[in-house]
């Protein structure tokens, strides 16, 4: 993998005396769909959550597009582009679904106290602007209408969609998806795969998954990271770390 | 009678910017203050300060100046701004319980600092003689003269509020409100923007102080202590939070509920006893029954 632009070196993070990562080293496939496959208890979504600062590593970088993150608070690795569907959605329930993916749409400076103040004349065009923009990300996404709904009322799989809409809104360069399909109607799936594709192609995201569906992973990914008790076990294209049986064995236990 | 509606008039003014400004905190941003009625303390002190100088209190009082009205309340806010930016930097390290906890500590820590420093404020004493406003040679005397400035300074202060209620600012503090981690990892600094709101917030506080102060025209350090906080929280969660008809409900009530209880020819000596059990009455009916207050859109948790 050339110019990656994620990587992951010597991660590691214990939880009292349980170590959950234990020195992952990886990457990210710049343009490109990478996927993170394992047993449940791999560390998995540790790793994901110490890439976006939830969960402080004890050791080791992480690299994003040359710059280090390491230490950084959530809130800044996310305005230096990193886009997350945590496991368990959060999504803003009592905010509608157009409010959702508004506040991925708006621009950071522009939403400071002070500045919300001096754009407030021209705020009225703006809003329609983005009103429409946020429409389109629902659209794409195949949220349902009305969207002026608390989030709250919507299904489980379709606040999934409802997380994607807000991260094709906020135009990340990496997207960091944890467990997307789980929960989706296969159609869904097959459309959401459709979006996927679609963002890397043409805007150039670069997309990392966590996920259990084989098939999705699959017909997705480019290239998979095999994780296990918190180690690296295998990686490489995707159809050679799935298709060996060993592998197999670890991930379904066949 | 007529004198008597206008004095209720002006005191709903006063609390309907300290209700709307107390809203972008608890309504919008989700936290619950218990030291807004330090900030509005802070604001009537510095008001006071920073005009009852030339007179007989000048040897009295550790500082005093002869700012005109609108100087001394843009004192009085900005002083107030600071203080709660100072504050809010150190409270809002903590979340949740914690938090609050922190700016209870702050308003009992502002009460004992009041009435215990007699060189900044006489203390207990309290300031007397406070000037009555001269608006550009406008000499407000009148109850009707000051119902009309309460009601322009809430028709300057108001409008901002309420373009902050609806702005992106305002909806990152609900988004913030709903799910802090979700908001992180869509590039909000909680910590930011609480604070912002927390300073905008002690600044409205600070205004309304300094109204209050050139009304009344004397201040001593109990109509700013624990109590008064409690009564400004109890307020806005009666009237309900996060929109633009609470605050102003739960002010009108508040101030009108005590007056009614007069009218009903309760006996003075117990009606006061008889105000504090009917709040605390209200606060636990609506707890039950209406966790929003009685026009919100958001059931502070």
């Amino acid at each position: 993998m050339s110019d990656p632009i994620l990587v992951i070196e010597t991660l590691e993070k214990h939880f009292g005396d349980v170590a959950v990562l234990r020195g992952v080293t990886a990457s990210v496939e710049r343009g490109g769909i990478t996927a993170f496959v394992g047993p449940n208890g791999a560390g998995k979504t540790t790793l994901f959550h110490a890439i976006t600062g939830d969960l402080k590593p004890d050791r080791g970088t992480v690299v994003f597009d040359g710059r280090t993150l390491a230490g950084m608070p959530p809130w800044k690795i996310a305005r230096a582009g990193i886009g997350k569907m945590f496991q368990d959605v959060r999504i803003f329930g009592e905010l509608s679904i157009l409010e959702n993916v508004l506040l991925a749409l708006h621009d950071h400076p522009g939403r400071s106290l002070p500045a919300s103040l001096v754009q407030a004349p021209w705020r009225r065009k703006k809003d329609l602007m983005e009103r429409r923009q946020a429409g389109e990300s629902l659209a794409l996404a195949g949220v349902e209408e009305p969207w002026d709904r608390p989030a709250r009322l919507l299904s489980f799989g379709n606040q999934k969609l409802l997380a994607l809409a807000r991260l094709i809104a906020g135009d990340f360069k990496l997207l960091l998806l944890d467990e997307p399909t789980a929960g989706v109607a296969p159609p869904m799936t097959e459309k959401m795969t459709g979006i996927l594709q679609q963002l890397v192609r043409e805007r150039g995201a670069s997309i990392a998954l966590i996920e259990h569906n084989f098939s999705f992973v699959q017909q997705i990914a480019g290239h998979a990271f095999l994780l296990r008790g918190g180690e690296i076990m295998d990686s490489g294209p995707v159809d050679e770390v799935m298709g060996k049986a060993e592998n197999r064995e670890v991930l379904i236990g066949l | 009678m007529e004198n008597y509606l206008l004095h209720l008039v002006v005191m709903i003014g006063i609390y309907s910017i300290l209700a709307y400004s107390l809203n972008l905190v608890t309504g919008f941003g989700g936290l619950i203050v218990f030291c807004h009625a330090a900030f509005y303390g802070i604001g009537a002190y510095a008001f006071t300060l920073a005009s009852v100088g030339g007179g007989r209190l000048s040897g009295e009082v550790l500082m005093a100046g002869e700012w005109p009205f609108l100087g001394a309340l843009i004192i009085g806010g900005g002083i107030a701004a600071l203080a709660a930016f100072f504050i809010g930097t150190v409270a809002l390290r903590f979340r949740g319980d914690f938090f609050v906890f922190a700016t209870l500590g702050f308003q009992m820590i502002l009460f004992a600092v009041l009435y215990n420093w007699t060189e900044l404020g006489r203390g207990a004493f309290g300031i007397s003689g406070i000037p009555r406003p001269d608006v550009f040679g406008w000499k407000v005397k009148a109850l009707w003269e000051y119902a009309l400035l309460v009601g322009m300074v809430n028709a300057l202060v108001l409008p901002v509020l309420f373009i902050l209620y609806r702005s992106p600012f305002g909806l990152s503090l609900k988004a913030l409100r709903d799910n802090e981690r979700a908001a992180e990892s869509l590039g909000i600094s909680a910590s930011r923007q609480h604070l912002s709101a927390f300073v905008a917030a002690g600044a409205c506080a600070g205004l309304a102080g300094g109204l209050y102060a050139s009304y009344v025209t004397y201040i001593d350090p109990t109509s700013f202590g624990l109590n008064e906080s409690i009564f400004l929280v109890s307020l806005l969660l009666l009237g309900g939070s996060g929109n633009r008809i609470g605050p102003i409900l739960g002010a009108a009530v508040m101030i009108l509920l005590p007056e009614a209880l007069r009218f009903i020819g309760m006996p003075s000596a117990i009606a006061p006893n008889m105000r504090e059990i009917i709040y605390g009455l209200t606060l636990i009916v609506l707890m039950y029954a209406r966790p929003q207050g009685i026009a919100g859109s958001y059931a502070v948790k």
